[in-house]
């Protein structure tokens, strides 16, 4: 449900080091805290590994990671946002380890500004704009390329 | 329509497709010849039930297409009608015609009213043409219909004239004709004639049975339901044909049209959100191309796999287990309640029978999901059917092991590889009529689908006549593709096993059937997704076998639990051969870094596991310190070397791709007692992944030097 | 077949001119056997009596043979043959056997064997016969033609004059008709031969019989001259045959018999020959009482006698004795008969004829068939006896009444009684001289003479009854001896003592006075250290209360410790709660999160929904952002309980610090006061102790004085023994024997020059023991209280001659020389021969002086004791001393 114009959406905003980003929120499925994964082998290092989530293995990315923000310790405090992104109309799960979830905001979309190549860490191709949220400048992420990551279930270059 | 009706849909749907299978394989043995009174009763009770049930639900267009094919089965039935080719080929259509309009109102999309119309005038023209005395009849049926609930406003209905004339047992039955016209005359008006032709001369005739038939005219506002419910107990018993009297006279000649637009209305009211797009008219031959796109509008909701019929048996079975397990549990809370150290052995019990209780419990819920293979088989009659008659070929199927019975998710996935083989014996196994003369075969070839179980394993064959694969041609083909190179001697499986390669297709002639380089190496991965896989035994001019092997289930396997440093795998116990210490002497480095050792004058290539995953904290770093598993997979033997062996246990496989992606070395995973997730290893995969890993290393040492 | 196994090869020769004799039932057992036969065979008559006869079978023997033995002799017909025996070591031996069957009433009773020694070839062909037997080659009764020519030589003689007579009318018969009829010279030769013939066959009976007839006139000779090996044919089946076995018989049987007899005779000669010499008095009658034998015993016996039996038997004559008639023993032969004639068992009596006493054992003597044939008489002489037994017995009596004067007369005994009586003759010589002696030393002793001593060499009992009653009256004499001198010294020492008392009450009487003094300025000393500990024992408490107040305040220091210490933990509790609040607050804003996203998919419916789950987040934060805030506050409390309980520590120590300050100074006082009050006790002690000793000086010289009393009276006293004891003295004074008192006589009694020898031999002997060529043990080298020496020294010694300097010095050296002497058998057994001969080195010197010091006490001794002006007498001294020189000539370890 791509906001159009002038249309609130809500975002699950979540921080990462000190950079704040938000996700659709229709796009989370649920929140949970980090508990230990299953190591797969032979995978990319940010991809930590997969929890069992009743029943369903669903695997775990680390962000930080992800995004080159360096690597942070999981404490029982650490944040797991699960995803969903729609597969050739299968639903696909997928954990992202953040720092903290820092709020819900409603975001008006006409206030999204398009992403200027402001020199973040993050590679602007996973961000979908940025807008303001009182003080602060969160990036808005686009789900499916960020869970897509290098090629999704396909045959997977290493 | 009301909103409770909604919840009996799926049951619907469901009987009606069964119905239209049985229909279509009825039909089917009507072509080979095989004319049977019984098999066309089959196929007109599968078609009068659906037409029953979408009147119910009110799906009209269904209700009114049937009626037509009821009454052209109807008069084959009565022998009225001769069982045609034609007819058969006719009513086939229908058949397809029947399953789309339900598929579409199934995901309540826009039926294709164009192609339901051409078929119906198909089946008018078919009772028609070749109609005693029904011919009259026969132009009616599209009218009928109008005359049901949102029709009926639009029409004036002057009466109905019925002619019945019941079977010779109807009086056995408790019916009596005469309550039925005393019904009939409190509605409305009644004349009746009686026909005196069928009875028999006087010394021949049973006072018990009915040898009379009548002409009924009723005339008033009266409904079609109403006069169904007068004949609603003697349906079966008679036959009976109502017509409407109307009283403008040509109103016969717009019926055609009437009918396709009265479909509109409806098609809208089901369809709501999409005001927008017309219905398609043109060009049949296009239809199936254009409904791809259409299903794949519809939300992720594949037809027929979210529910399974399942054996009343079987389910008496699982509440009978069920109640045990409550009984246990309420056992257990009682121990739990009032434990005290004495009580122990009570509670071991009750946790055995309570593990028992499980196990049963899983193994029923796991029959349920047990199929016959008969759901996937029933499709190729038609398939071979119609497909030898476009190609002009001759050609028997036969199918044995129809009721072996398979996990439901094997059904499933393995339809479409298996209507890929078939399709691919159809066209490049059976020869033409005339080259199999010449060849000294029979001028029918013979496709044969057989399925059995052997070990934990199901096999599905689909053996042929034909040709056989032509091993040159292969090998020329590949080498001219460069999938192989020239000058390397192969073996006949290696060759064989050449044609699942990705874009290799041998046929000289693209067809709509096969041959577009895409299909065998897909049929491959299908069966390797389902944990199996397929092999090819061929003669030139002899035939081809391909046979499937696929798991019993692919929900559960049996696992042997092995500790890599911290890491827990498990082994599908199929695959372990067994598991020895391996001392250094019994190894051979072969080039460095490939390591093999000795099994009983084999010689088999050691995995070290540790090393092909990347685990760290490995306790066992020299052979000596941990264990060698023998494993096999496809043909292939190896030892795989990890830390120990942990526990055997039955697991549940969880599908890694559904959320993740395939993973070379690893078949899927499982969640542990401990709510923890452990992968299950994939021996070819792991083999794979080992020479890889080899050949990498042997490359990076190649660049060093 | 029994088969007597094992054999040897070796083949016994039976010595020619013997036979071998045997009998034997009708199954076969030996019931007899003589001498020869019971040699050769090797088994003991024991062994064959009884046993079968083929006892003795040779397994080289065909069966056949013996079968034909037995057919032979069952039916009555004797049997001879060469036979194979084995002896009992399995050597063989060959034998021609006559077997001969007795009969007693017509019957067979029992088999006779008579074998003699065969010449070689005999044995030569039984050999090989039997060997053919064995392998079936031949047999012993001839077959075929050979048999049959032997029916018809042995054809019975009746026959053969039948066909004689035949063969003389039938050729008349013939001749008659050939004559009558034919005339023919053919027929008439047949009637001449046949004539012939019949002529001849009756020329051969003659000649037979007449032939057999010598033969057994020859045999009869034969036999008479004791010569039974005649060959005789036997196997002959006629009469004849008959005729010779029935010779053959006799002959058998004949020298069976004799040789029987001549076994009897050597059996009787024997036992004669052995009755002849026997000790016993042997002799034998007949049923007519007639004296048939005396054995040479008997003979002698009765010569001796004869002398004393004539006396009484007038007609005795012992040589005559063999043949006449055992009457002439009895007064009352009739009787004497009637008892012999009735005699079955052994019959003893005693007899007394003319003075002399016979014992007689009588038995009767039987035959074979158990009839009485004799009498056999054993006598013996008792008169000898019967005489010396009187004369003890009188004897004895005597000894019992205490006469010991009478002896047995020897006149007239020989042997055994004579030499009885001379040993009972001796012992009361003995018993006689003892008593004696003993009865006059002991009126001596009566009559206060102890010097009366008993001097002749007995030993036993005697013996030490001598020297019990010696050492008594030395004993007794040395009592008196030592009683005056003892009495001497008192008498001396009473006046010495009655003077020193004196001295000692005069001088406890000064020492009276002034112990008074001593205490009462004592008494002032105590008054002040009693004033010091009091004063202390004040500080003390003082010390003690400052202590007290002082670990007072370390204790409420240290519970103000353990409180911040509580408020610590508290503390951290606290800040775990927050933690779990905190958690919480994590877990609520999670959950208020998903509900936001849960409201938010739930599109319009879920607004108010995501308003809650808002509110819910605000607060979740809020109570975490509380939670942070307390856990700081927590935190900064704990840092500041922290430095609190830091400075209460500090205090703490401080406080302990003064605790333990005061602790030092109250021990100290404490130390003072207690000092303070053992001095005081102390001093009272000494005081306490002063006026004790001033009552007991008092005491002192009070007993002093009784003392000196008691002395004087003692002195009395002494003087009224001395009296008494003169009465010995006189006695004593009498005998120079015991002049001396038994001190000095011991002291005098060593032997200077044995002791010296002995203790120079002490130096030769360590010598040989070091070199190894002498043994010594610990035993030998006894202590230096144990040597003859040493018991001199200690026993008499060092109380005579104790004050000489040089005795003291010899006792010392003694005792060192034997301490080395065992020091250097020790050395030598550990081994440390070095330290040995250090301690031998020792000896050496001290035996030396030893010898020295020796001869001074030797002249010291000759010079007489000078405290007591007494001589040693020399015979007692003498005697001693070679008494210990010849007990002790070997036993020099004495020393």
């Amino acid at each position: 449900m791509r906001s159009q114009a002038g249309n609130d959406a809500q975002f699950l905003a979540f921080v990462l080091g000190s950079e704040e980003y938000a996700v659709d929120i229709l796009r989370v499925q649920e929140i949970r805290s980090w508990e230990p994964v299953s190591r797969i082998p032979n995978v990319n290092p940010y991809e930590k590994g997969v929890v069992n989530l009743r029943g369903a293995i669903v695997p775990i990315i680390d962000l930080r990671e992800r995004f080159n923000l360096g690597h942070s310790e999981y404490t029982p405090v650490t944040v797991v946002v699960l995803h969903t992104r729609d597969d050739n109309g299968r639903q696909r799960v997928m954990g992202v380890v953040v720092d903290a979830v820092s709020d819900v905001v409603d975001v008006d979309t006409a206030a999204v500004q398009m992403t200027p190549d402001f020199g973040a860490r993050v590679s602007t191709e996973y961000i979908n704009g940025i807008v303001s949220v009182g003080e602060r400048m969160v990036m808005l992420l686009d789900v499916d390329k960020l869970l897509k990551l290098d090629g999704g279930d396909d045959d997977q270059a290493h | 329509m009301t909103i409770d009706m909604a919840q009996f849909h799926q049951v619907f749907f469901e009987e009606s497709f069964e119905g239209l299978d049985a229909m279509e394989s009825g039909l089917l043995n009507l072509d080979m010849g095989d004319f049977d009174a019984e098999a066309i009763n089959t196929i007109f009770r599968a078609t009068h039930s659906i037409k029953g049930g979408s009147g119910t639900f009110g799906f009209t267009e269904v209700a009114e297409f049937t009626h037509v094919m009821e009454a052209l089965l109807d008069e084959m039935r009565d022998g009225r009608r001769q069982v045609t080719q034609g007819a058969v080929e006719i009513l086939l259509g229908s058949v397809d015609c029947l399953r789309e309009m339900l598929t579409a109102i199934q995901s309540s999309q826009e039926i294709d009213s164009a192609r339901v119309a051409e078929h119906k005038q198909a089946l008018d023209r078919e009772l028609d043409s070749g109609g005693v005395a029904g011919s009259v009849l026969a132009n009616e049926p599209a009218f009928q219909r109008p005359g049901d609930a949102s029709a009926v406003a639009d029409t004036v209905v002057q009466g109905w004239r019925i002619a019945f004339s019941p079977h010779v047992h109807l009086l056995k039955t408790g019916n009596d004709p005469v309550r039925m016209f005393r019904e009939l005359a409190e509605l409305g008006e009644l004349t009746v004639k009686v026909d005196f032709q069928g009875v028999p001369d006087f010394q021949q005739l049973d006072p018990e049975e009915c040898h009379l038939s009548w002409d009924l005219q009723i005339t008033g506002d009266i409904s079609r339901e109403q006069i169904d419910d007068v004949f609603d107990w003697v349906e079966e018993d008679c036959d009976l044909a109502v017509q409407q009297l109307t009283a403008q006279p040509g109103v016969e000649e717009k019926s055609e049209d009437t009918g396709q637009d009265r479909s509109e209305p409806a098609v809208q009211k089901l369809q709501a959100a999409e005001v927008a797009s017309p219905p398609n008219n043109e060009e049949p031959a296009s239809r199936r191309r254009e409904q791809k796109p259409a299903a794949k509008k519809a939300p992720a909701k594949p037809a027929g796999s979210s529910s399974i019929r399942v054996d009343t048996e079987k389910i008496d079975n699982l509440i009978n287990m069920v109640g045990e397990l409550v009984i246990t549990q309420s056992m257990l809370s009682l121990v739990g309640e009032q434990f005290s150290i004495n009580r122990m052995d009570q509670l071991k019990s009750g946790l055995a029978q309570l593990e028992r209780h499980t196990r049963e419990l899983q193994e029923s819920v796991m029959n349920i999901r047990m199929l016959p293979i008969n759901f996937v088989f029933t499709r190729f009659p038609r398939l071979v059917h119609d497909l030898s008659a476009k190609m002009g070929k001759k050609i028997i199927l036969e199918m044995t092991g129809e009721q072996t019975e398979v996990d439901k998710t094997v059904i499933e996935l393995i339809s479409d590889p298996l209507v890929h083989l078939v399709r691919n014996s159809l066209d490049h196994g059976i020869e033409m009529p005339e080259q199999r003369l010449a060849a000294g075969k029979p001028e029918t070839g013979r496709i044969t689908l057989n399925a059995y179980h052997r070990g934990g394993n199901i096999v599905i064959e689909v053996c042929d006549d034909g040709r056989g694969l032509d091993k040159e041609k292969l090998l020329a083909k590949a080498i001219e593709k460069g999938l192989v190179e020239d000058n390397i001697p192969m073996t006949d499986q290696q060759v064989f096993e050449l044609i699942f390669m990705p874009g290799f297709s041998t046929a000289e002639q693209l067809s709509d059937i096969s041959g577009r380089g895409v299909g065998m190496d897909v049929v491959r991965k299908n069966i390797q997704t389902l944990g199996g896989n397929i092999e090819i035994q061929s003669e030139q001019g002899r035939g081809s076998v391909f046979a499937i092997h696929l798991p019993l289930t692919l929900a559960i396997l049996d696992g042997q639990s092995i500790a890599v440093g911290d890491e827990t795998y498990i082994v599908p116990l199929v695959s372990i051969i067994e598991s020895i210490n391996v001392s250094e002497d019994m190894v051979n480095r072969v080039a460095g870094k490939g390591e093999t050792f000795r099994l009983r004058e084999e010689y088999l290539p050691i995995i070290r596991m540790h090393e092909i995953f990347g685990v760290e904290n490995v306790r066992a770093k020299k052979l000596c310190e941990g264990l060698v598993v023998v494993v096999e997979g496809q043909g292939v033997r190896c030892g795989l070397f990890i830390d120990d062996l942990l526990s055997q246990q039955q697991v549940v496989i969880k599908s890694l791709e559904a959320n993740f992606r395939r993973v070379e070395g690893v078949s899927g995973a499982t969640i542990l007692g401990d709510g923890s997730v452990a992968l299950i290893l994939d021996i070819p995969g792991l083999v794979r992944l080992s020479n890889q890993q080899a050949a990498k290393a042997q490359q990076s040492y190649a660049e060093t030097a | 077949m029994k088969i007597n196994m094992p054999v040897t090869d070796q083949e016994v020769l039976m010595q020619q001119g013997t036979i071998l004799v045997t009998r034997t039932d009708l199954k076969g057992r030996i019931t007899f056997a003589n001498d020869a036969f019971v040699e050769i065979s090797g088994f003991s008559l024991k062994e064959l009596l009884g046993a079968n006869h083929n006892l003795v079978r040779h397994p080289d023997m065909p069966a056949a043979a013996f079968a034909d033995l037995w057919a032979t002799v069952k039916a009555g017909k004797p049997w001879q043959g060469l036979v194979k025996n084995r002896t009992k070591t399995g050597d063989y031996y060959w034998v021609e056997a006559n077997v001969t069957p007795v009969f007693e009433k017509g019957r067979v009773k029992e088999y006779l064997s008579v074998r003699y020694s065969p010449s070689r070839e005999q044995i030569a062909e039984a050999e090989t016969l039997y060997q053919q037997i064995i392998e079936n080659k031949a047999s012993l009764q001839p077959q075929g033609v050979p048999a049959m020519l032997k029916a018809a030589r042995e054809m019975a003689i009746w026959k053969k004059g039948l066909l004689a007579l035949l063969a003389l009318l039938a050729p008349i018969v013939w001749l008659m008709v050939g004559l009558f009829q034919q005339q023919a010279y053919l027929p008439l030769a047949g009637v001449f031969l046949l004539a012939a013939f019949g002529a001849a066959l009756g020329v051969h009976l003659v000649l037979l019989f007449s032939r057999t007839l010598e033969n057994s006139i020859g045999i009869f000779y034969r036999l008479a001259e004791d010569k039974f090996k005649n060959p005789l044919h036997l196997t002959r089946g006629d009469q004849i045959g008959d005729f010779l076995r029935g010779l053959q018989t006799m002959q058998v049987k004949l020298n069976a018999d004799l040789a029987q007899s001549k076994h009897v005779a050597r059996e009787s000669l024997r036992i004669k020959q052995a009755l002849d010499n026997v000790n016993s008095c042997v002799m034998v009658a007949n049923n007519n009482l007639d004296i048939i034998y005396m054995n040479k015993t008997v003979q002698a016996m009765f010569n001796a006698a004869e002398q004393d039996i004539r006396r009484q038997l007038p007609e005795f004559d012992a040589s005559r004795l063999l043949g006449s008639n055992i009457d002439q023993f009895h007064k009352n032969p009739a009787h004497q008969r009637g008892m012999l004639a009735k005699l079955e068992n052994t019959f003893s009596s005693k007899l007394l004829i003319g003075g002399r006493h016979m014992d007689i054992v009588a038995n009767p003597v039987k035959d074979d068939q158990g009839e009485r044939i004799g009498t056999v008489v054993e006598w013996r002489d008792r008169t000898g006896e019967v005489r010396i037994e009187q004369e003890i017995a009188n004897l004895v009596d005597e000894v019992k009444t205490g006469r010991l004067e009478h002896r047995i007369d020897l006149s007239g005994k020989e042997g055994f009684y004579a030499k009885l009586s001379q040993e009972i003759n001796a012992l009361c010589d003995v018993i006689e001289q003892v008593m004696k002696e003993i009865a006059s030393v002991m009126s001596r002793v009566a009559n206060g003479d102890l010097t009366g001593t008993v001097n002749g060499d007995y030993q036993g009992l005697f013996g030490s009854c001598k020297d019990d009653i010696n050492s008594s009256l030395n004993k007794l004499g040395e009592v008196f001896g030592q009683i005056k001198q003892a009495s001497d010294f008192i008498n001396h020492s009473s006046q010495e003592i009655a003077s020193g008392n004196n001295n000692l009450s005069q001088r406890a009487e000064e020492q009276a006075s002034s112990l008074e003094e001593t205490a009462s300025s004592m008494e002032e000393l105590t008054s002040t250290v009693k004033n010091n500990a009091e004063n202390a024992q004040q500080a003390d408490q003082v010390a003690k209360n400052a202590r007290q107040l002082a670990e007072n305040g370390g204790e409420v220091v240290n519970q103000a410790v353990a409180a911040m210490q509580e408020i610590n933990e508290s503390s951290n509790k606290i800040a775990e709660i927050i933690g779990v609040i905190d958690e919480i607050a994590f877990q609520t804003n999670l959950l208020a999160l998903n509900a936001s996203v849960e409201a938010a998919r739930a599109g319009e419916q879920g607004c108010g929904f995501s308003v809650v789950a808002t509110e819910v987040r605000n607060l979740a934060q809020r109570s975490a952002t509380a939670a942070r805030e307390s856990k700081e506050l927590i935190q900064s409390s704990v840092q500041k309980v922290r430095a609190g309980s830091e400075y209460v520590n500090q205090t703490g120590s401080a406080l302990h610090d003064i605790v333990s300050g005061v602790k030092k100074v109250g021990e100290i006082v404490a130390e003072i006061a207690a000092a303070s009050a053992e001095q005081s006790i102390g001093i009272e002690q000494v005081n306490h102790a002063i006026t004790q000793m001033d009552e007991i000086t008092q005491q002192n010289a009070a007993l002093a004085e009784q003392a000196s009393a008691a002395s004087i009276s003692m002195i009395d006293q002494c003087s009224t023994m001395q009296g008494l004891l003169d009465f010995f003295n006189a006695d004593l004074s009498q005998h120079p024997a015991v002049t001396d008192s038994p001190a000095v006589q011991q002291a005098n009694a060593l032997d200077f020059k044995l002791a010296k020898s002995k203790h120079l031999a002490w130096k030769a002997k360590l010598r040989d023991f070091l070199a190894g060529s002498a043994d010594l043990t610990m035993e030998q080298a006894v202590s230096h209280r144990d040597c003859d020496l040493g018991k001199w020294l200690y026993s008499s010694g060092l109380a005579v001659y104790g004050r000489h300097p040089e005795m003291q010095q010899l006792e010392k050296l003694h005792t060192e020389m034997h301490g080395r002497v065992r020091s250097c058998l020790e050395h030598q057994q550990r081994g440390d021969s070095h330290a040995a001969e250090q301690d031998y080195q020792a000896v050496a010197a001290l035996s030396d002086k030893i010898v020295g010091l020796l001869g001074d006490i030797e002249s010291i001794a000759a010079g007489r004791s000078p405290a007591f002006d007494l001589e040693a007498s020399p015979a007692p001294a003498a005697n001693l001393q070679t008494k210990t020189a010849v007990e002790s000539d070997d036993e020099w370890q004495e020393f």
